[in-house]
């Protein structure tokens, strides 16, 4: 009775240090993935050029905001942020367009072949950003389309299309049939079934492929370039010219951090729009 | 308003699984139908046709004297009541019932009177603004039949409505629904695998199995006057006997078993090959020891193997030959175990069954 006891106590115990220890890594690896790198490129964008930072220094002895001062001189940065957004807004909505009926097809209908064909969806993955890019810039020249933003936006579409598909259509694939059979049962046609049932239960993953379809697509560097310089700079295009030959880590900062504003915004508001409301209806008691 | 239902010879399969192997039966309007039988017996691929949601590889289904093979469910206006209650999660209560007015063009102005009046009919009387998932499981049923009886159905469908509620609660939505049903006046169709609902709810039974309907039949004659094996033994409980038959008189047949004869009154019985004998075990009469034998009755004697006390009765389990049968008896007998018996069964409650 008594070892049962302090066996008891003894497993209570470990609880609670794990209790403790599993937030605590996640914490720490949380701080080694964000806030050092983060913090990282805000000091470095703040390091004033006549005082340079370098080892052993912990901390770089005198800030200025030279350096965003440099980068919003030199550079049309607000102009690519406008291009960026711009772009970014075409593929969200292009990729969209074009998912929603193809995952229903996809996750709904039974089409031959279907399986192999989810697979097949997923291998613009599994090909290199650049050799996309190269073949689909000389593509996209012979038609006409560089250096426009319908150019650059769809060719983001098609290397953002693959996580988009897949998304909607696991979404598609998790309506319950009983839902839609009660929808066609009470005189809904295929239509209203579309509009009324599936569109708002795929609401959240059709926000989160959204979301990182917005974000890919701000991020994209290969396509953006070959297909868009030199006429439509992006964000990242000119993130990548401190990359290049002529590294510089502060001015590359600044750009970093630029570029993470509207990803930020975007987050904010979408997760203040998935929250309770669409999670709840999709996880609800059914 | 409310329809009849025919369906001729209907045929489905997955595959290679015959589920319907050639359905025919005819429904009156208002009348409440049970599809009734084990899991996999083809009940709920029958209704699902009926519903249009699956497509029959042949036969025929009729509302009334409509065709409706070709016609898509969402013309059909039947309405069903799904085990999983199919609720849409992403709208209120209101919302669902009201989808379906909206969905058959019901004049906007109509919507609030008819929601209310099927609200307060099923007890939801001021819950329209909650979500599904906010409502207990029996509330959450309750707005599905709201949902289904404020379109005003040909045709009422349900899909094992009651199997996610609990035993106290399924007996009162289940009388809730028969009334309501008797209310409108709605021809209704319900699957169950549960015979003491099916009793219980039905003007008709359709009992089924392995895609075949066994018996087609009142409550009361599906239990009192099983036509074969099958349904005496799924409705209710019933000990069966192999037999065969050994002749008959003006009004009585005889019967050969292993264990002895038995006499059966004549119900008109016609095929006599391939038969057993039946007989319900609340039928069964214990005899006192050395007591007289009653007139009319069959007399099953063996030794009593256990005796379970069920509270409203006591079932005792008996071994007669190499059989075990089983007798319901009132509550307060005390017969202990591995004492011999004797029971009487009347002639006119022991009943001939097919196979």
């Amino acid at each position: 009775m008594k070892n049962k006891q302090a066996a008891k106590s003894r497993r209570s115990l470990t609880k609670k240090l794990l209790a403790f220890l599993i937030p605590a890594c996640i914490g720490l690896i949380f701080l080694a993935w964000i806030v050092v790198p983060m913090g990282m490129a805000v000091l470095w964008s703040l390091v004033n050029p006549d005082y340079p930072w370098s080892y052993p220094q912990m901390f770089p002895s005198n800030l200025s905001l030279y350096h965003w001062d440099h980068v919003f001189r030199y550079t049309d940065i607000l102009g690519a942020i406008k291009n960026s957004l711009i772009v970014a807004a075409m593929t969200t909505i292009g990729c969209s367009v074009l998912a929603l009926p193809t995952a229903y097809a996809i996750g709904r209908r039974k089409l031959i072949g279907g399986e192999a064909f989810k697979i097949a969806m997923l291998l613009p993955m599994a090909m290199p950003g650049m050799a996309m890019a190269i073949f689909l810039g000389r593509l996209f020249a012979q038609w006409g389309l560089s250096n426009s933003y319908t150019g650059v936006a769809m060719a983001h579409i098609l290397c953002t299309m693959p996580l988009m598909l897949r998304i909607l259509t696991v979404s598609f694939e998790s309506v319950p049939q009983d839902i839609v059979d009660a929808a066609s049962n009470l005189g809904a046609s295929p239509w209203a079934r579309f509009k009324e049932v599936y569109v708002p239960m795929i609401i959240p993953g059709l926000i989160a492929g959204c979301i990182f379809t917005f974000i890919g697509s701000m991020e994209e560097f290969n396509l953006s370039f070959i297909i868009g310089a030199p006429a439509i700079q992006t964000v990242p295009t000119i993130l990548y010219s401190y990359l290049g030959y002529n590294f510089l880590r502060t001015n590359a900062s600044v750009v970093t951090l630029v570029m993470m504003v509207p990803n930020i915004i975007v987050l904010m508001v979408t997760e203040r729009f998935i929250k309770t409301e669409y999670l709840g209806a999709a996880l609800g008691k059914m | 308003m409310s329809v009849s239902l025919t369906v001729s010879d209907l045929k489905m399969a997955y595959g290679d699984f015959q589920a319907l192997k050639g359905v025919s039966f005819h429904i009156e309007p208002g009348q409440f139908v049970t599809l009734l039988g084990p899991s996999g017996c083809g009940k709920t691929t029958l209704l699902r046709c009926i519903a249009g949601f699956l497509e029959p590889q042949s036969g025929e289904i009729r509302f009334g004297d409509k065709r409706m093979n070709d016609v898509p469910p969402h013309k059909r206006n039947t309405a069903m009541c799904f085990q999983s209650y199919a609720l849409f999660p992403h709208k209120t209560i209101y919302e669902n019932i009201r989808f379906g007015l909206r969905m058959h063009k019901v004049p906007a102005a109509e919507h609030d009177a008819l929601i209310q009046k099927a609200m307060d009919m099923v007890g939801l009387t001021g819950l329209g603004g909650r979500k599904p998932y906010a409502l207990s499981g029996g509330q959450q049923q309750r707005v599905a039949l709201a949902r289904c009886v404020v379109v005003r159905p040909d045709l009422l469908l349900f899909d094992e409505p009651l199997s996610n509620l609990d035993a106290k609660l399924r007996e009162k939505v289940r009388v809730e629904i028969r009334e309501l049903q008797k209310e409108l006046g709605v021809t209704a169709i319900y699957v169950t695998h549960d015979q003491a609902e099916a009793l219980a709810i039905s003007d008709v039974i359709i009992a089924m199995n392995h895609g075949v309907i066994e018996q087609i039949a009142s409550p009361r004659t599906i239990y009192d006057k099983s036509a074969n094996r099958f349904v005496a033994d799924f409705i209710g409980t019933a000990n069966l006997l192999h037999c065969k038959y050994a002749g008959r008189d003006a009004c009585n047949l005889t019967l050969d078993t292993d264990i002895g004869g038995f006499t059966v009154t004549d119900d008109g019985y016609d095929r006599l090959d391939d038969i057993s004998v039946s007989w319900r075990p609340e039928d069964m009469t214990p005899l006192p020891e050395g007591g007289e034998i009653p007139q009319g009755c069959n007399v099953i004697s063996g030794m009593v193997r256990n005796s379970v006390y069920m509270g409203d009765r006591l079932d005792i389990f008996m071994h007669s030959g190499d059989h075990v049968f089983r007798a319901s008896v009132a509550r307060d007998y005390d017969i202990p175990e591995g004492s011999p018996i004797r029971f009487a069964v009347p002639y006119g409650k022991t009943r001939i069954v097919q196979g």
